[in-house]
């Protein structure tokens, strides 16, 4: 696997459109595809922000990036788990607000602590282009997602997000496993 | 939010790193060097535990960590620092008069007791060896010949080291094994090769690291494999050029992981109670220091063969953090006028009070390995 698919693949289970499918099924009629496309906009600036910064943020903070790798894997791992165990996407509430695009369509339905873990850890370990360019795709499927309202099809969407939950949780293992045994 | 203040609290806490250069670190250990001369006994022994608190020589003494101190001191030799010899040949001249002869071996025995312990030996050994380097002095050419036929009379058909000569049944100790020594062992042999290239020393050698790679944390059932073992990573480092067969080099590469991982924990290890409650004690210097020492030589290896030169950048950056701590936490001059015996302090190191003779060994060996890595030289 090449380290761009490798990335694109714990991207995909990290932000997950089919946990986001989900999360926006509560939404009482279809999302507004300009709130849809602001609210993906606003999350691809964060991961963008995010994969660029991530150097910056782990000198700040005064950890290496093997040892974040440690970390963000524990992030993945409850974000898995949270996912295996709702199927959503960080939000169960309301969707009726006007800053809906940022709450909670972008933060935390898009923008998940996981996806956010998993791209600075990566980003950190020198892949920052393709994680850029594999979150720009991932967040695009997932606002598709967000868009489509799978109506009869939610079940579906339902267990892929527990699907992804699950493989999210493997991801997460084996990056806990490679920040232990990395240098 | 509650999340993220556990992980800053826990795996995620900062690391520090104090920064030093190639001088800071020579110093650190020249000063190491002097707290073993300043502490060296008129027999040539040394004193082997100190109490700062109320300024106490807490007696007891390892024979094995003799050997270690005093191979320490003439690896600075080696390093170039000549002035510590005679307080190496001191401790060399306690080990010459406590040999136990066999037919046509030696090996260093404990007074104390009458046993005789391969890292004694082997230690020995290395001493002897660093001696040679240093002075290319081969008045004791015979003697090393004769300590490495004696490792060689406890080694196995497999590779391992038994751990113990009985001199009552003129047999080796079945069955018992250590986990320092094989590698103590093993390191010896490889110098034993550098010096006498031509006698055949690299293959009893080659049979000890490919136990050590292959199964040694199996037989000897390690709990957390690979056993963190600096021995075995300083004969690695001194086949770099014979070269290593490939699954040497997978040992070597998960080594430098183990001691990566141990530096980046230390690292994140504070000298107060919450950071002990969570992340435990720091570790002592004789620990920190062998990471820092099995490093450094993963680092030369990593530096000669393509096989490792993708850790080559991330080994450097862990040996200068472990050397930076070690010389953090060294107890300088200033620190020690504070004390009633500032000779028993200055150069030492100290974990709950107590520093003991090998602390200073570990450290001096790992930050005069550091030096030249943190100035960038690149290994011969």
């Amino acid at each position: 696997m090449t380290d761009f698919l490798r990335i694109a693949a714990t991207l995909f289970v990290a932000i997950s459109p089919a946990a986001a499918a989900v999360a926006a099924a509560n939404v009482p009629a279809r999302l507004a595809p300009r709130v849809v496309v602001l609210g993906a906009a606003v999350a691809a600036a964060a991961y963008v922000a995010a994969a660029l910064g991530a150097d910056l943020l782990l000198d700040a903070v005064d950890i290496e990036p093997e040892t974040f790798r440690v970390s963000a894997g524990l992030v993945m791992a409850v974000g898995g788990l949270f996912a295996v165990w709702t199927g959503g996407a960080g939000h169960a509430g309301s969707w009726e607000d006007r800053w809906t695009a940022l709450f909670p369509l972008a933060l935390p339905v898009l923008v998940s602590p996981a996806g956010l873990a998993a791209t600075i850890s990566h980003s950190a370990d020198g892949d920052t282009g393709a994680v850029i360019g594999a979150a720009m795709i991932v967040v695009a499927l997932a606002a598709a997602a967000v868009l489509a309202r799978f109506g009869r099809f939610g079940a579906a969407a339902d267990g892929i997000a527990r699907v992804s939950g699950a493989l999210l949780v493997v991801f997460a293992g084996a990056m806990i496993v490679d920040g232990v045994r990395a240098v | 939010m509650v999340g993220a203040v556990l992980l800053r609290g826990s795996f995620m806490a900062p690391q520090f790193c104090p920064a030093l250069d190639a001088e800071g670190a020579l110093g650190a250990a020249r000063l190491a060097a002097a707290w073993i001369e300043n502490n060296q006994l008129a027999d040539g022994t040394y004193v082997y535990e100190y109490r700062l608190e109320d300024n106490a020589d807490l007696g007891g003494y390892n024979v094995v960590r003799h050997a270690g101190v005093t191979m320490s001191l003439f690896q600075l030799a080696a390093g170039g620092d000549l002035s510590v010899l005679p307080a190496a040949d001191r401790g060399l001249g306690w080990m010459n008069r406590n040999l136990y002869r066999n037919s046509g071996w030696v090996a260093l025995q404990n007074p104390a007791d009458g046993g005789v312990q391969l890292g004694s030996s082997a230690l020995m050994l290395a001493g002897v060896m660093q001696r040679r380097f240093a002075t290319g002095d081969t008045r004791y050419d015979e003697l090393a010949r004769s300590l490495a036929r004696g490792l060689l009379a406890l080694q196995l058909p497999d590779g391992a080291f038994l751990n113990r000569w009985n001199t009552a049944a003129n047999s080796p100790v079945p069955g018992e094994r250590s986990k320092y020594a094989t590698g103590e062992a093993f390191w010896a042999l490889t110098l034993m090769h550098r010096a006498f290239p031509g006698e055949g020393w690299d293959r009893p050698a080659r049979l000890t690291a490919d136990y050590l790679a292959l199964h040694r944390d199996d037989v000897e059932q390690q709990k957390y494999p690979p056993w963190a073992d600096q021995w075995a990573a300083y004969g690695l480092g001194e086949m770099a050029t014979w070269p290593l067969e490939e699954h040497q080099v997978e040992y070597a590469r998960r080594l430098a992981e183990r001691f990566g991982l141990l530096v980046r924990v230390e690292s994140q290890r504070r000298d107060n109670r919450l950071s002990k409650l969570i992340h435990g004690r720091q570790a002592r210097a004789a620990g920190m220091g062998t990471w820092v020492e099995g490093l450094t030589s993963l680092h030369r290896l990593a530096a000669i063969d393509p096989r490792m030169s993708d850790l080559e950048g991330k080994i450097a950056e862990r040996v200068a953090c472990g050397a930076g701590m070690l010389a953090a936490r060294q107890y300088t001059p200033a620190d020690a006028s504070e004390f009633e015996d500032p000779v028993s302090v200055e150069g030492a190191w100290f974990t709950e009070g107590i520093t003991r003779m090998d602390d200073q060994q570990h450290a001096l060996s790992g930050l005069l390995f550091s030096a030249p890595i943190i100035q960038g030289v690149k290994p011969e």
